[in-house]
């Protein structure tokens, strides 16, 4: 919900630079309509109840060790504090997410494929990505 | 990283209304941020 909220805070700028933003999340459709109504998103929202899209863009995993890392283990009170609650997991605990910029010709302007549950994208980069792009 | 892009767009998924798409549709027109999430909730 947090990265949500993050992109929400920057989609004019993504619009005004020609792209759209689509979530993809693990669940079924159900679990999808009730995030959507959560965090308010208004986008598209697309559901991989089998992790295909994940496999296909190499996503991660999280491995157990990863969960003890104080970094994580910060960050994951911060949100708390910021009122981003945890609630109990829909889809695959494991599974780390990612961020994938693509364009027409199915071109790759920016892949990152999240190292940790706290690793995300810096919307910087993916707006650089973005106005950068040849036309 | 050549063969992300079609793999992905080949890809028939569902919306949230449970409506199946070609993944490739979202970016076929004008660039995509596509925001994969760790899970729902």
């Amino acid at each position: 919900m947090r990265r949500v909220a993050a992109i929400a805070k920057r989609l004019d700028e993504i619009h005004a630079a020609g792209a759209e933003v689509a979530l993809v999340g693990v669940g079924t459709p159900e679990q999808a309509r009730a995030f959507r109504i959560l965090t308010g998103w208004k986008g598209p929202l697309v559901t991989d109840p089998e992790r295909r899209a994940y496999a296909a863009a190499d996503l991660r995993k999280l491995s157990v060790w990863s969960l003890l890392s104080p970094r994580l283990i910060r960050n994951a009170m911060k949100a708390r504090k910021e009122g981003f609650r945890q609630t109990k997991t829909k889809g695959d605990p494991w599974q780390l997410g990612g961020t994938l910029v693509l364009s027409p010709g199915d071109r790759v302007l920016l892949a990152w494929r999240n190292a940790s549950a706290d690793d995300e994208a810096p919307l910087d980069d993916v707006l650089t990505a973005l106005r950068g792009r040849a036309t | 990283m050549t063969e992300t892009a079609p793999a992905l767009a080949a890809l028939l998924l569902p919306d949230d209304a449970g409506t199946p798409g070609r993944l490739g549709d979202l970016w076929r027109d004008r660039p995509v941020v596509l925001s994969f999430l760790r899970h729902f909730g």
